[in-house]
């Protein structure tokens, strides 16, 4: 897989994601080789009761558009950069904004 | 036989809990039981889907998933497509559980505390400050505002018990 597959699947979940879920108002990218590494803000999610990042594993499925592995999170808009990454995503100067604008 | 990694190895928890509930709601058992295990079987999902499909040592996990969950589940486009909805259907069924999922998350007697109803111990009635009996208790009539929900999760799940996510 391919650093730029796997950015273009990224693109396309935060697109498909925000159009879902207009509540979500920013969506930051972490590039990985593994997998699409999301984090989407929202509000209306209840607070880190640990003050990490727990993302969610979604598994790859080439028949949607989605070949590969994604692991996507949730946080409340204040606890960007104040959360704990998990391992091996690399450090919040690593998050990459994707704006529908592309 | 062992599971190939947590993830598979929470969300076959999950089906078997699952099988459980299905069991309970043809029984004559109190309906403690059914909460208790639809409140298992949707914690057990929310711990597959927080697991990564890598072997290694068990994930850290949240105590409070199945909102956070069902917010992500929405924007998945292949659930949704096994679910034979569109984007907007789907976000529609997915908004109107919400409301319950909180409320299943508040059946945890971690969450639920000393004086609030959970299916699993004992609690402490607030106002004659006696405790109350979960096998006693109409959990039926306690969630009875979440009739339709409560039937739209259980199509929620069985679709995704069956297909994965």
């Amino acid at each position: 897989m391919s650093r730029k597959e796997i950015e273009r699947q990224a693109r396309y979940l935060a697109k498909d994601n925000r159009a879902v879920e207009p509540s979500i108002s920013n969506v930051y990218w972490f590039p990985s080789d593994a997998e699409v590494r999301l984090i989407e803000l929202i509000k209306e999610i209840p607070v880190s009761d640990d003050r990490r990042v727990h993302p969610f594993y979604f598994r790859g499925s080439k028949k949607h558009k989605l070949p590969f592995r994604s692991a996507i999170a949730m946080i409340r808009p204040e606890e960007f950069k104040r959360l704990e990454l998990p391992e091996d995503w690399g450090s919040w100067a690593d998050a990459q904004e994707i704006t529908d604008a592309g | 036989m062992p599971a190939s990694n947590w993830s598979e190895a929470f969300l076959d928890q999950a089906r078997s809990d699952f099988s459980v509930m299905e069991m309970l709601n043809e029984s004559d058992f109190p309906d403690c039981h059914w909460f208790h295990y639809l409140q298992m079987t949707t914690e057990k999902l929310g711990k597959a889907m927080l697991s990564t499909s890598a072997p290694g040592r068990p994930p850290k996990f949240t105590h409070i998933a199945l909102v956070r969950s069902l917010r992500l589940l929405k924007a998945n486009p292949r659930v949704r497509a096994d679910m034979e909805m569109s984007g907007t259907q789907f976000a529609a069924y997915v908004d109107s559980l919400l409301g319950l999922a909180s409320w299943i998350e508040r059946l945890a007697p971690s969450a639920a505390g000393q004086d609030g109803a959970n299916p699993e111990y004992p609690w402490v009635d607030k106002a004659s400050k006696k405790p109350i009996v979960p096998a006693d208790f109409s959990f039926s009539q306690y969630s009875s505002g979440y009739k339709i929900q409560l039937i739209k999760l259980n199509e929620l799940l069985r679709s995704l018990l069956k297909n994965g996510f």
